[in-house]
């Protein structure tokens, strides 16, 4: 072969190479982002919305006072003596939420389903919660959400070497498509109109770069002329239920004294399954201090099994990392209603507890497998068509 | 072997190297695919499965 020659087979082997590389690590390019924000300095972050967030373990106060306004909007709304107040939690758990669906769309066709003036979501309950907000008149759609989706509705996969050199393993438009066709102006509209008369909409995320999470005031969001609230609401919804690794972190740019910065927010999950308000919030302390005289009873759905099904484990790295993490989740779920029930118990506050008993023993095939999720859907709806016996206190707790 | 490959033409060892680059890429995307499930189930575990 002649050196002319040789030299066209270098360059073609060369091309090749160089055209591996560039598809190996084309995902690289979109992981740049703009610097944290100092924790000292997290204070000082306009978000352009009053209201629009707190950090559940500085801003006791700020949603105290957040409570006595919106006390106050349901007292001027209600012209007279409030009713009982009934708070909701929707846990996390992936595809479990579908039980927490089934348990809402139950509950309404028993008919007895409060309306609830406080509605609290992480993870898959924050895609849950702003139809359990809006009622019954929301009932189809949320049934809609867990019993027709899969997973490619969810999310699609990234190859390998593009997760890893990327921010997650797989792309998670398809989600974020699902929350905008359903979160459109007129949803927008109602839950603006709710806030208006007292209640709440909160939804929980972790700010990974501060390590904490933050509870976003969606009615306030909603209520505001901020233009781009919708893509901002949506943009939570997705960062709640953003499970760490698997689905992209949403970055959310915020500015303090004209300097731009990112936040990192994933799953709340990373700090709670589930809240009601945070430890920070003494409502008993606070209803004494304004003359607030109101019962009130907390529900808590937790879209997940108590524990952990027990697994012949591998004895292999990921086999013990898979297991592992789920076990810690799990048990997470239980501390977190233990958490609740301390704080409940503390202000007067009637607690009651619903998870998948071991009675659901449809077998688990893989994340957002729509069977599975629809028998989930039909376990709960027939429990809270029923009438769900719920538990009064934490599980293993004995009084 | 070297004697073999000695007496090949340049097209031929540029053929050769390509199938044993192809085998290896594809044994690579198997082992890549495998792990990329592995590593889902791992990171799905966060939702308590």
């Amino acid at each position: 072969m002649s050196r002319r020659g040789r030299n066209v087979h270098i360059r073609f082997l060369a091309s090749i190479v160089l055209f591996a590389l560039n598809f190996a690590f084309v995902g690289c390019a979109s992981t740049d982002r703009l610097p944290p924000v100092p924790l000292a300095m997290a204070s000082k972050v306009n978000v352009d919305i009053p209201d629009a967030r707190f950090y559940p373990d500085t801003d006791g106060q700020r949603m105290a006072a957040l409570g006595v306004q919106s006390y106050k909007r349901a007292l001027a709304a209600h012209h007279g003596k409030l009713p009982t107040a009934y708070f909701l939690a929707i846990s996390g758990g992936g595809d479990d939420g579908a039980f927490g669906a089934g348990l809402l769309n139950g509950w309404s066709a028993r008919g007895d389903r409060p309306k609830f003036d406080l509605v609290t979501g992480v993870s898959t309950g924050a895609l849950s919660a702003p139809f359990a907000y809006l009622g019954a008149e929301y009932d189809a759609k949320l049934k809609q959400v867990y019993t027709d989706t899969s997973a490619g509705d969810i999310f699609s996969k990234r190859s390998l070497i593009a997760a890893v050199a990327n921010d997650a393993m797989t792309d998670t438009t398809p989600l974020r498509n699902i929350i905008a066709s359903f979160v459109d102006d007129a949803m927008i509209q109602r839950i603006a109109e709710e806030y208006g008369k007292g209640r709440l909409l909160l939804i929980m995320t972790t700010n990974l770069d501060q390590g904490r999470s933050v509870i976003w005031n969606i009615g306030a969001i909603a209520v505001s002329q901020f233009p781009g609230k919708r893509d901002l609401i949506i943009d939570i919804l997705r960062a709640s239920a953003a499970i760490p690794g698997l689905f992209p972190p949403v970055m959310l740019d915020v500015s303090i004294d004209g300097q731009r910065y990112q936040e990192m927010h994933v799953d709340g999950g990373a700090v709670a399954q589930a809240f009601l308000y945070p430890p920070t919030l003494n409502l008993k302390a606070n209803s004494a201090r304004y003359g607030i005289q109101r019962k009130r009873v907390a529900y808590i759905i937790r879209n997940g099994r108590l524990y952990r099904p027990e697994e012949d484990v591998k004895r292999q790295t990921l086999s013990i990392a898979t297991q592992a993490i789920s076990t810690m989740t799990a048990t997470s779920g239980v501390n977190d209603t233990y958490r609740m029930y301390v704080t409940t118990k503390r202000d007067g506050v009637g607690f009651n507890l619903a998870y998948i008993d071991s009675d659901f023993t449809v077998p688990y095939k893989g994340p957002f497998d729509q069977g599975y999720m629809r028998s989930l859907f039909e376990y709960g709806y027939d429990n809270g068509k029923a009438g769900y016996r719920w538990h009064k206190t934490p599980p293993g707790y004995q009084e | 072997m070297g004697a073999c490959l000695g007496v090949l033409s340049m097209n031929a060892k540029l053929a050769w190297f390509l199938l044993g680059a192809l085998s290896a890429s594809v044994f690579w995307v198997i082992v890549a695919i495998g792990l990329n499930e592995r590593l889902m189930q791992v990171f799905y575990g966060f939702s308590g499965h």
